[in-house]
Formats: C-alpha cells, structure tokens, sequence
C-alpha cells in the first residue's frame, strides 16, 4: 500500500458522493479509522473472502481490499483501493471490477452509516486533483488564493528593498516591440481573474455532450429554419486540461471572457458535462 | 536604337523558333510553379466512382470472386507509388517475384537487417497474387498483393503473416505513361511490421525503377474527405461496422505547442446530424463536390463550435477525420469502415497521388 500511497497516479481513480446521513444533525459521524475498518471488515465478510488494510495519509484514509479470487493468483482487478477524508461526504476508488463493484459499495455505505452512495461523474489519474475538485469545490480558480494563503502577505516579513531585473521571457527579449502587448496584458489580467494565478487540477480529460440548435446559420444559411438540437460531442484531452483552456486565453487561441461552463470547470467537479438549449 | 534591335530580336523569332522553345518548355518534367512547394486547391472533387456503373472488365473477372473486403477494418499505412516499370502480371512473372523478393528478404534477413525473432528464425517466404475486385474499368491495372510470411516452425506451409502490401489503381487517368513499358498501380497499402516494410519498400524501388513514398494528408485534404464522405451514410442496419461502432463525423483538432496541458480537441457530431448539415450544403443534383461547399460544411462546423466554446478552431491544426466512409489520420494510417466505399476511397487516394505528381 505504501507504493500506491507514494505513487496514486498510476490508477484510475472514481469519485463517488456519500449522502443522506443518518445523524440528526446532517453531520457524518466521527470514525477512527480502525473502528471504520472494523466495520468495513464485518460488512464485507459477508460477501467474499477478503484481506483489509487501512492507513492513514495525511489528512485521508486508505484502506487496501483484495478480494480472494478463484484460484490461488491474485489478479490487480481484485485489488481495490479506497480514500477516504473523514467528515466529507465523498470517498475516491480505484476501478471495481463490475461483479463485486454493488457489494463493496454496500459495504461502504453502511460502514459509513450513509444512506445513499451516487457516483459522480468526476474521474482521472491525479489523486489530489481529483480531492481538491471535491473538497474545495467552493474555492477554486481565484478565490483559490485564500485557501492557499497567497492574499495576504506575511506581516512580521521583511520588506525586500532590493529590486530585482524582470526575468520574464518578454522583458529579456529587448529587440522585440508587441504591437498588442496591452491586449496581451488585458487577456493575462482577464485570465487569472477567473482562473487564479496558482496551478489548476489535473484532469486528462474533459467531456461535453451538445444538444443545442445549430449556431453555424452564417456558414450554411439552409439551417436557418432549422429547430431540432444537434447532437455533438467535444472532447478536450492533455495532461491537464483545465490548465491547457486557461492558456487558450493568454496564447489569444480563445476569446475572452470564456463561456461559464469552461471557465468554472475546476468549480464544477465533474468531467462530463451536458449542455442543452434553455428550455 | 536599342528598340531597333529589340525589334530585330523579335522578328527573328520565327514559328519554328518559337515551337521549339515551346517544346523545350514542354519537355521539362517542372511545372512553371515549381518553386511553390503546394499543390492548386481543386475547384471541385467528384463524389462517386465514374464506374459505379460497374463496367465489367472481362467475362472472366464476372467469375472471379471480389476480395474488397479484405480491406475492411484493417488499419493500413498509404504510401504512393510512380509507374513501375517493367512490370506483368502474368501468373509466371508473379512467381518470379516472389522468388526473387523471398531471396532478397533472406540475404537481408543474413546480412542483420531484418530483427530475427523466434518465429522468423527459418526464414520468410513472399507471394504476389492477384487481388481481384479492386480495379473499376479496363484501363486500370489489377491490383496486386504482396504477403510475406514466415515459415512456421512445426513445418506446414502457412506461417504468420507479417507482411501485406496491396498495389492498386482505381479510376487511374495519370496522362503521358508509356502504357507498354510502364504499369501505374499508384496507390500501396501497408500492413506489416516496420523492418520488413522497409526492405520490401527497398525492394520494389530497385525491381521496378519506381518512387515510393509515404504520403502524408495535410489538414486541407482532410477536410476534403470528410466533408465529402459525411453524407455517405447507410440506412441498412444489418451492414456496416461503421453504422454500430463509429460516429458519421468526428473530427480531431492538435492543439499548439504553446498551450501547455492541452493536447487534442475532438469534435464528434451524429451520423444523421451530420447528414443533414451535409445535405443543406451540397446540391443534390451534382455529382460533384466544391470548394465552396467543403468550405461552408467545415466553416459552419467551426462557428458551432466556436458559438459554445469561444474556441477558435481554425487556430488548430485537423490532424484526424472519422466519416461513415473511412478513418483517416494524418500521418497516412487510413481504415476503411465500410465495404461500399473502399472504392470511392481508393479513387480518390489515386487522385490525390495523380495531382501530387509533376506533369511532363
């Protein structure tokens, strides 16, 4: 567990909600992680043979569960792995294999003593992202700078007096004259005001399923009449998506301001996202 | 006096004079745009096979069973190919070949050129067949293919395939080939892997004086293709791969280095969606394809985009296209969907190898 724990981004993770708890308050109930794994133990022998491991990390809790196959082998699809942060309601697995995947989610469901587990659509590589997403959900892309503590300097630091030489690429290139550097600066302001100045989650890819009316009458003037959704669907794909639609604007790829559903998808915590005409 | 002798020079230009200069201006294998390394844009491009009327070769080939669907759902690499010369496809010159490419493959394979692997260790064997079925009309050749096999070590005959090449021509209308020593067959589709490629590449440019190279499809081609091939849909829901598995329309954008993090944007829009924008492009009463229609098809794709996602498309570079006719990538990997279409997609990879070459 302790390689997987170092090295999370080799899985496909999937996030799933925890809701409806069955605490008066509407609070999830406090649970040291070895009375969770007791639990767990005692809702999942009743399915299958299994071995459960569980270990702290940080702020969240893993818990390792290979289930005993047919056959003295272990086989990786028999091993799940599952992050747990106490006092949320979301919990992150590894892939299930589809014949245990409802026993060990009701497993976890009545561990967690939750009356509903629904899975978001939310999936990726980068472990912490994908956390973030979910946690953070409420202070992402500029409003990321106070929870990561970078609004307000330190008062007891010193002031540096020394001025140092702009190192920026576009300062050391002298011989160079922009035309449109105040439109490049007015992008790189429009940018981060949505999207922060920090580095955005990591997401390989993103997904939007279209059901809109054609928008390219101007183009193909025989769709003008023409009512009926289009079914489209967009695919953006990288090794950080979120980060790549943030310098689309600054590389002027993009028109600023982007639409809302591109420029809040690190507060959205999904990647699928449907778009339909107002009804 | 100097427009006198202008005015000598001139009128000592005689017709002869002047046919001769035309012919030394034919005779040069340039075109008078030889320094712009792009080909003219078409103005049009035919959808359908002249031949779809199917005009029967021979009595004989009536007989013959078609091997189009061989082609179907394989990925290959498109390579195109100058006229080879010398070239017959008579059954004993076939053979010939064979020996000759199974020989040159094993001094090869001696000399440490080809990777020698344990089913390969005794050796490969090669074939050229006829393949039947590909070629349209009496003036295209028929299309050949090339196997190559390694001999299986429990001895029978069949081994493992790791090489197939088909040489073919469809609606060929290249001008100027000397048709008695030369056979145009420009269009060679590679299955194989990369060592034995390379020397059977190597091989026919020496056996034939020919050129052969890899063709690449350029982001303007590609929207050629797709735009074209977007509204070849099949209605019938017993027949194609296509219609189950693929979309009619996806079309796959790279995005610029600069923009770090993003690598490709993919665009999919359903098949019938796809054929009704196709339709509202096209005039239904021609059988040709224009510019200006491929233009207002993939422009008004690129406004619907942009409507949703202020995303500038065209900024991009259409690296890969899916239609209900074909995948095709632009590096040259092609796959053919669809049996019904393996013709109008081999016409036009003859087309587009024709316009590639210079004129005589």
């Amino acid at each position: 567990m302790s390689d997987q724990q170092k090295n999370p981004n080799c899985k496909n993770w999937t996030v799933f909600k925890l809701s409806q708890t069955s605490d008066k308050n509407g609070k999830q109930e406090t649970a040291e992680y070895s009375v969770l794994e007791d639990s767990l133990r005692q809702q999942l022998a009743v399915f299958f043979r299994h071995d459960l491991d569980s270990r702290p990390q940080g702020e969240s809790l893993w818990f390792r569960l290979h289930i005993h196959g047919i056959g003295v082998q272990v086989s990786t699809s028999d091993v799940i792995y599952m992050v747990y942060h106490p006092h949320s309601s979301y919990i992150i697995t590894s892939a299930i294999k589809v014949t245990y995947k409802d026993y060990v989610l009701q497993a976890v469901l009545t561990s967690l003593k939750c009356t509903q587990l629904k899975e978001l659509q939310l999936r990726g590589k980068n472990l912490k992202s994908l956390a973030d997403m979910t946690l953070y959900q409420q202070c992402q892309g500029s409003f990321s700078q106070y929870r990561l503590n970078q609004a307000d300097c330190n008062p007891l630091g010193r002031k540096k007096t020394i001025k140092r030489k702009d190192s920026s690429p576009d300062a050391l290139r002298s011989r160079l004259t922009y035309e449109n550097l105040q439109d490049k600066k007015a992008r790189i302001c429009k940018t981060e005001e949505t999207f922060g100045t920090s580095q955005q989650p990591t997401l390989e890819r993103l997904t939007f399923q279209l059901k809109t009316r054609f928008r390219g009458q101007h183009h193909i003037p025989a769709m003008v009449g023409h009512h009926s959704p289009i079914h489209c669907t967009v695919k953006f794909e990288g090794h950080s998506v979120i980060e790549g639609i943030k310098h689309l604007g600054t590389c002027g790829l993009a028109s600023l301001p982007l639409p809302s559903h591109l420029a809040n998808v690190h507060s959205l915590a999904k990647n699928t996202i449907s778009l339909a005409e107002k009804s | 006096m100097a427009m006198d002798r202008s005015h000598m020079a001139l009128s000592q230009v005689t017709p002869q004079v002047t046919s001769n200069l035309q012919q030394q201006t034919r005779s040069t294998p340039w075109l008078a745009r030889r320094h712009t390394p792009y080909t003219k844009t078409p103005k049009s491009r035919r959808l359908t096979c002249k031949a779809t009327r199917r005009i029967p070769r021979t009595a004989r080939s009536r007989t013959v069973t078609s091997r189009v669907n061989e082609l179907v759902g394989k990925t290959w690499r498109v390579y195109s190919v100058s006229p080879l010369h010398s070239f017959t496809s008579t059954r004993s010159h076939l053979r010939n070949y064979s020996r000759h490419l199974s020989a040159y493959l094993e001094a090869e394979r001696h000399k440490g050129g080809i990777a020698v692997d344990v089913q390969s260790e005794f050796g490969e064997k090669a074939s050229f067949n006829l393949m039947h079925g590909i070629a349209l009309t009496e003036e295209d050749a028929e299309a050949i293919e090339i196997t190559v096999r390694s001999r299986s070590q429990n001895g029978s005959k069949d081994g493992k395939i790791v090489f197939t090449g088909i040489l073919c021509s469809v609606e060929y209308d290249g001008v100027n080939i000397d048709k008695e020593n030369f056979v145009a067959l420009p269009v060679f589709l590679v299955k194989g892997t990369a060592a034995v490629t390379r020397h059977v590449i190597a091989w026919l440019k020496i056996q034939f004086d020919c050129r052969i190279n890899m063709m690449r499809f350029p982001p303007m081609e590609l929207a050629w293709m797709v735009s074209m091939w977007s509204g070849l849909i099949s209605d019938d829901e017993n027949s194609d791969v296509a219609v189950v598995r693929f979309p009619s329309l996806e079309l796959m954008y790279s995005v610029p280095e600069e923009v770090k993090g993003l690598k490709s944007i993919t665009m999919t829009v359903k098949a019938g969606d796809a054929k009704l924008l196709w339709d509202s492009v096209h005039d239904q009463d021609s059988d040709d394809f224009t510019e200006e229609e491929m233009e207002s098809f993939i422009l008004g794709l690129e406004a619907h985009f942009f409507a949703h996602f202020k995303i500038n498309l065209a900024a991009m570079t259409l690296c890969r296209i899916t239609s209900s006719a074909a995948f095709i990538g632009a590096e040259g990997r092609v796959k053919i969907l669809s049996e019904k279409h393996v013709h109008q997609v081999l016409r036009h990879f003859t087309k587009l190898v024709t316009e590639s070459r210079p004129l005589k």
